[in-house]
């Protein structure tokens, strides 16, 4: 399938196939700087993986193998249709005996390739044969009036099935064109279209019926080769496919055994990239790997071989100039990535301009911006292009320059081998062959280079995600203790903590108890340090100096899934799955009975809204579903804490304005969760507060007023003017994501 | 407004590149084509007897002639159709942006809400594909496939309508999957699109997902949405597994009768057996641009329809109702009158009257402010009075005088504007403060950021004002895109400020500072506080109350917490006291001292 351009992948109209992946590819080139590459080593990294779908894989693999082998039979068909059945054409010789055809003039042919017909002096070589003279010794042949001149048409009598009396007819018939030797039948090459028709059906019946089941099986087998291709695309996808998704998960598992401190120093969304472009592109090189990479080198294998096996010489001046493309192609390589990185952010700046400016439209119209947001837009958008130009340039230049090497290569070939055969070292049609093979061997080697690159980035992507499995998790106890059930206190013991080393001390020596059933609250301005309180109490970090006790055990020292479930917690941000309420309120744990759930809601004053809810508890939420308002949430989030029995409650209040009939219930139902259970609560509404058997005021980090409401109201210090003010209530800089 | 060039204007403009492209292209596809013939040319001159070493230079040097020859043209060609596809492209770009931002909110609303980024992204890369491959495939497709079926044809006719018989289904194959090839790669890039999305949400969460266990259903998300991406790339490779191999199918059944028939022409002597390889080498060159004709026909399609799309947005005709040059002078100072008479508004595709009848008159050169839940229309109020979105019923005075007769520009000059989300754009701190007036002083943006309280610590904005804030850059807290949003606002030193909730994010003390600072500096300028705290609604002139698109109370602040109704309410529900600002003050920063 060599037509004619060369700006088409491999193998049919790939572009619909690519334009998903490529955009993905691309994504991988701009994110971290690939790391060491060429480590094959890598891609064991993700056999463990595989388990599971390696019948599949394998079985894809067979198909590749299958659909390739057919591919290669396919044209060998074509072939064999020619020299088989519709021009068998063989040489006669007029010798006495086969000793006396010169060996020397024979070449590649031996004496016994020439078959005695049945008539004296008359010897025949077959089809297939005939091609191996070489056009020297033919002519030398020909001068020596040994072997004739034309082309014979040869076949043997019996392939004929028809008996003497039909054959002596058919002689006649044809003007005695047609030779009967005992064994053989033959005719000219040039008197084969003055015979009738009718002699013609008879004398080539056999060669039409071959045609005819040849031309059957060539459909046979091309729709085999159908079902193998089909077969082995699909079986790939779903292996490579399934070997993504594994890899997704197993990376999802390890991102929530990292520490918090990790998942602070980096981005979300370069942590996205890495389950989800980085993921894809192990997705396309296993894919790819298996299908190009694996029948381009088989075909590149072939060739090379082949040639090799025909004539070493001309095979060596084919192959000389292919270390020049790949020198092109490294030189091009390092210049399209760095292109490519920048072309890719530039299109992604440009794409966010684009978004920002839709969302900031009403800024951009009020402001009276439009025409410098539209020239500043003009400047990007041009230098986008200029970009795409350069990169469009350094590929008009390189993949021209490889066709230019392999056309020279021809050149060569047919310059070096034609005085080969001029010279007697090389036969004409081995030189043909060359002239074939060498188009054969730089087709794929051009397709691989282009496919390095892709190789490359999908390298550095397993790169990527081995370096975040390499992470080492959360310090755990080595020995880790059950936390006491039910727990009731807990203690902060001298306590300093900082998130970086670089930045300054969010606590500062601070030390309080929370004893059995008591709620106690943290008031103090952003940044005071009450969300680090919490923090600390769900182990997200350790403490710089000091400690952490539960019911008098080190935090250290205990079981951190264990400790973090008998802790409820209820914040602002109130996560709605997808799913129904009730998968809402059991939070997956599908053990939960129902009635837990309901009693739950009851509680929490939740089971008002949602049996208004047209479906009620089977109301699907999410982001498919249903949105609720942030009283509502408010109500689920407790709810859902309450589901959970849980035996200390930390509560983020949430700051969200919420009108006052919400703001009533979850007044009630922080009650309920107070109730009997030891509470920490951020509070910033001054109902809130009042719940509470102490207040701790934050200011700075430290522990600056400690009391009741009335006792601190009373000194007249920090709480009481904060309270005054009651802006707290409006505190919408969520301490809970600091970070 | 000017107008501006369409794209057939572009077309044009960029129609040399076009050209040249188109027929070096041409010339290359014909050039490639003799290169067979060349081979053969050398190994008759090999096969007629007789032959001297010298006697191959010609076709090689022929050969190696033409091989420079192709690859200079096929650089021009892709230099010239690629780069009509790219200035295209950038044009096209441009262009929609420069539309985009011009038309009005309502339109906006109405006609491409959410698929601007679709017409920015998706319809533009449409174009320039169809542009760029489409235009070169098409080229390929009928120079290549009519030069080859030209040589078939003069060969054996008859042959050639039975090699061609199968040929058409390939084209009709790829009509027909094209369609449904393209909608399931979409399809996969939409799933990849909303997979990226939860896999994001999930990992920003992970901090609350531990905290209350959740990371089993964390996973699960993840893992559903997973799935669904495998099963889209599945169902993908299906279709295509399906599709590209059958067009093998076809040209294979192409050659399978060609080798029968034309077989049985060579037997019966209709047929010589050099003509009978030959036609059978030209088929093969055929069968690609066939292939190819059937996804260019669709990439053709698609970049049409997109093109049909862009041009939409991008000669779509200025509607405004305002007139393009002022007949008055603007009001000098900020102490104008603005008055909304009898004004309702839906919002375009919308039902609900978001504001319905809405009368009221601010104090002049006063802060007035405006309250009420939310939903209950306060920030289409402000829509409205920047002229942003037209009343659909009745009218609003500024100055006296329709709002409508002023030029939209001058109208929205009068006004600085702070929206509650106090949008941020990836750019400098300092681009963002002197947004509205971008070659404003250091000193002037210094000071309308100290004005709003925006505080250029070193440790949250190390490289001062040219630190990058944004998306890229630092994330601001709620609190400080206000406040930047804020600055933005001031640094205009308008007539008249608009803040809409603008400083809902703020320390109530913060708050408090920067209103102190906004008295101190405002002159006469007249304000609109729109707010839920009391401690800034009672520095207004005149409040007003909305409840569902209504004005149900208006008043001073003493007048309004004695009258019954949501003001009341309100601030009976918050127990307010309000302290003397001094011994407020004092007190703050006395225990900041003792704190550090």
């Amino acid at each position: 399938m060599s037509g004619g351009g060369e700006k088409r992948p491999r193998g049919s109209g790939a572009s619909a196939e690519s334009s998903g992946a490529s955009a993905n590819d691309s994504e991988a080139l701009a994110g971290a700087p690939p790391g060491r590459v060429s480590d094959s080593g890598l891609l064991w990294f993700l056999w463990p993986d595989t388990k599971g779908f390696r019948g599949i894989l394998a079985l894809g693999l067979f198909l590749i193998v299958l659909a390739s082998l057919i591919g290669v039979i396919l044209p060998y068909l074509t072939k064999v249709a020619i020299d088989g059945y519709i021009l068998p054409l063989g040489r006669r010789l007029a010798v006495d005996s086969r000793e006396a055809v010169p060996p020397e003039l024979l070449g590649v042919l031996k004496a016994d390739d020439l078959l005695y017909s049945g008539t004296p002096g008359v010897f025949f070589l077959e089809p297939g044969k005939a091609g191996k003279l070489d056009p020297l010794s033919e002519k030398a042949l020909i001068r020596l009036g040994i072997l004739d001149k034309d082309f014979w048409y040869l076949k043997k009598r019996g392939d004929l099935g028809l008996d003497p009396e039909e054959l002596e007819r058919l002689g006649e018939e044809s003007g005695r064109r047609i030779e009967l030797h005992p064994d053989f039948v033959a005719a000219r090459e040039r008197d084969l279209p003055l015979l009738s028709g009718s002699v013609t059906l008879i004398l080539r019946g056999a060669d039409l019926r071959g045609l005819k089941r040849l031309a059957l099986f060539f459909v046979i087998v091309m729709i085999a080769g159908y079902f193998a291709e089909l077969g082995q695309r699909v079986l790939l996808e779903t292996g490579s496919q399934r070997l993504g998704h594994q890899l997704r998960e197993r990376l999802l598992i390890k991102l929530f055994t990292l520490p918090q401190s990790y998942l602070d120093r980096q981005e979300a969304g370069r942590l996205t990239t890495r389950a989800t472009s980085d993921v894809n592109n192990v997705s396309i090189l296993v894919k790819s790997t298996a299908s190009t990479f694996f029948s381009d080198l088989l075909s590149l294998l072939g060739a090379t071989v082949v040639m090799f096996s025909l004539h070493w010489k001309l095979a060596l001046i084919t192959v000389v100039l292919s270390p020049l493309v790949l020198f092109a192609t490294r030189i091009f390589g390092k210049i399209a990535r760095t292109q490519q990185r920048d072309l890719r952010s530039k299109v992604s700046r440009i794409n966010q301009l684009f978004s920002e400016s839709h969302a900031g439209m009403a800024l951009i119209q009020a402001f009276n911006r439009e025409k410098r947001s539209a020239a500043e837009f003009g400047a990007l958008n041009d230098a986008n292009y200029r970009t795409g130009m350069l990169q469009l340039r350094a590929f008009a230049i390189f993949l021209p320059v490889v066709d230019l090497v392999s056309s020279t290569a021809l050149a060569l070939v047919l310059w070096f081998g034609g005085n080969m055969v001029l010279e007697n070292t090389v036969s004409l049609g081995v030189l043909a062959a060359f002239a074939v093979y060498c188009g054969r061997f730089f087709a794929p080697i051009k397709d691989l280079a282009e496919k390095m690159n892709n190789f490359q980035s999908a390298f550095a992507s397993i790169e990527r995600i081995k370096s975040v499995m390499e992470e080492p998790g959360e310090e755990e106890a080595a020995a880790p203790l059950p936390p006491k059930i039910p727990g009731k206190t807990a203690e902060f013991k001298n306590v300093s903590f900082r998130y970086r080393p670089e930045l300054p001390l969010a606590l500062k020596d601070v030390t309080f108890k929370l004893r059995e059933g008591e709620t106690v609250a943290l008031v103090g301005e952003t940044g005071s340090g009450k969300s680090s309180v919490v923090n600390l109490m769900l182990r997200f970090y350790d403490p710089e100096r000091g400690e952490i006790l539960f019911d008098g055990v080190p935090l250290k020292r205990l079981d951190l899934t264990l400790h973090r479930r008998r802790v409820g917690l209820v914040t602002q941000d109130v996560f709605l799955y997808s799913g129904t309420v009730m998968d809402n309120l059991k939070l997956g744990r599908t053990e939960v009975p129902d009635r837990v759930a309901l009693k739950a809601a009851e509680a929490a004053g939740a089971a008002r809204f949602i049996e208004k809810l047209p479906r009620g508890y089977l109301e699907p939420l999410g982001p498919e579903g249903r949105t609720l308002s942030a009283g509502e949430r408010q109500l689920l989030a407790c709810a859902r804490a309450l589901v959970n029995a849980p035996e200390f409650i930390i509560l983020d209040e949430a700051t969200a304005f919420v009108d006052s009939e919400s703001e009533l219930l979850i007044s009630e139902a922080m009650n309920t969760l107070f109730e009997g259970r030891s509470s920490i609560v951020v509070a910033h509404r001054l109902s809130t507060i009042r719940k509470a058997h102490r207040i701790l005021v934050f200011s700075r980090g430290r522990i600056v007023e400690e009391g009741t409401h009335a006792e601190l109201v009373s000194l007249g210090g920090l709480y009481h003017h904060l309270a005054l003010l009651q802006g707290l209530s409006e505190d919408a800089e969520r301490g809970f994501e600091r970070g | 407004m000017d107008k501006r060039p369409g794209a057939k204007a572009y077309l044009r403009r960029h129609f040399r590149s076009l050209a040249l492209g188109t027929f070096t292209l041409s010339l290359c596809n014909l050039l490639q084509m003799t290169f067979p013939k060349l081979v053969g040319w050398s190994i008759d001159i090999l096969g007629a007897g007789g032959a001297r070493r010298g006697d191959l230079s010609r076709p090689v040097l022929w050969i190696l002639g033409l091989a420079v020859a192709v690859a200079a043209l096929r650089f021009i060609w892709r230099h010239n159709i690629y780069g009509f596809s790219r200035r295209m492209e950038r044009d096209l770009r441009e262009s929609l942006y420069a539309s985009f931002v011009r038309l009005p909110l309502s339109r906006q609303r109405e006609r491409l809400s959410g698929d601007v980024m679709a017409l920015a992204t998706n319809d533009i890369e449409a174009v320039r594909q169809a542009l760029g491959y489409g235009l070169v495939s098409l080229v390929d497709a009928l120079v290549l496939g009519l030069a080859a079926v030209g040589f078939m044809l003069s060969i054996s006719p008859s042959l050639s309508l039975v090699a061609f018989l199968p040929l058409p289904f390939i084209t009709l194959l790829t009509v027909f999957f094209a369609k449904r090839l393209f909608k399931r790669v979409l399809r996969t890039q939409t799933v990849f699109g909303e997979l990226t999305e939860t896999a994001r949400e999930n990992i920003a969460g992970f901090k609350v997902i531990r905290a209350m266990g959740l990371e089993e259903l964390s996973r699960a998300e993840v893992r559903a949405k997973s799935s669904e991406y495998v099963r889209a790339n599945v169902n993908l490779a299906f279709l295509t597994g399906l599709f590209f191999p059958l067009l093998y199918v076809f040209t294979n059944l192409s050659l399978a009768a060609t080798l029968y028939f034309g077989g049985r022409h060579v037997v019966f002597g209709q047929m010589s057996a050099g003509d009978f390889v030959a036609f059978v080498t030209y088929l093969t060159l055929i069968t690609w641009p066939l292939m190819a004709l059937g996804l260019t026909i669709t990439r053709l399609q698609q970049g049409l329809a997109s093109l049909k799309r862009l041009n939409a947005v991008i000669m779509a005709e200025d509607e405004s109702v305002h007139p393009e040059t002022s007949s008055f002078p603007l009001p000098a100072g900020g102490d104008f009158s603005v008055e909304f008479r009898e004004v309702s508004f839906v919002y375009p595709g919308g039902e609900k009257k978001v504001l319905d009848r809405i009368s009221l008159k601010l104090a002049p050169g006063k802060i007035n402010a405006l309250t009420g839940p939310t939903g209950a229309g306060k920030s289409a109020l402000v829509s409205l009075l920047l002229g942003l979105y037209e009343p659909s019923e009745g009218e609003i005075l500024i100055d006296g005088r329709p709002s409508v007769r002023f030029p939209l520009s001058a109208l929205r000059s009068l006004f600085g504007y702070a929206p509650q989300d106090g949008h941020i754009f990836s750019a400098t701190l300092r681009e963002n403060i002197a947004f509205g007036k971008p070659d404003a002083s250091e000193e002037e943006i210094s000071e309308a950021a100290r004005t709003a309280r925006l505080l250029l610590d070193a440790d949250v904005f190390p490289q001062g004002l040219d630190t990058r804030v944004g998306e890229k850059g630092v994330t601001l807290s709620g609190g400080q895109r206000q406040r930047v949003a804020l600055a933005r606002a001031l640094l205009l030193q308008p007539p008249f400020l608009v803040l809409d909730d603008a400083l809902a994010a703020v320390d109530a003390k913060v708050e408090d500072e920067i209103l102190n600072n906004l008295e101190r500096i405002r002159k006469n300028q007249g304000v609109l506080l729109i707010s839920h705290r009391l401690a800034g609604l009672s520095r207004a002139e005149r409040i007003f109350v909305m409840e569902e698109g209504r004005i149900t109370q208006e008043g001073t602040f003493a007048r309004l917490k004695a009258e019954s109704g949501y003001f009341k309410r309100v601030s009976d529900l918050a127990r307010l006291t309000f302290a003397k600002e001094e011994i407020l003050k004092k007190t703050l920063s006395s225990y900041e001292e003792a704190g550090s």
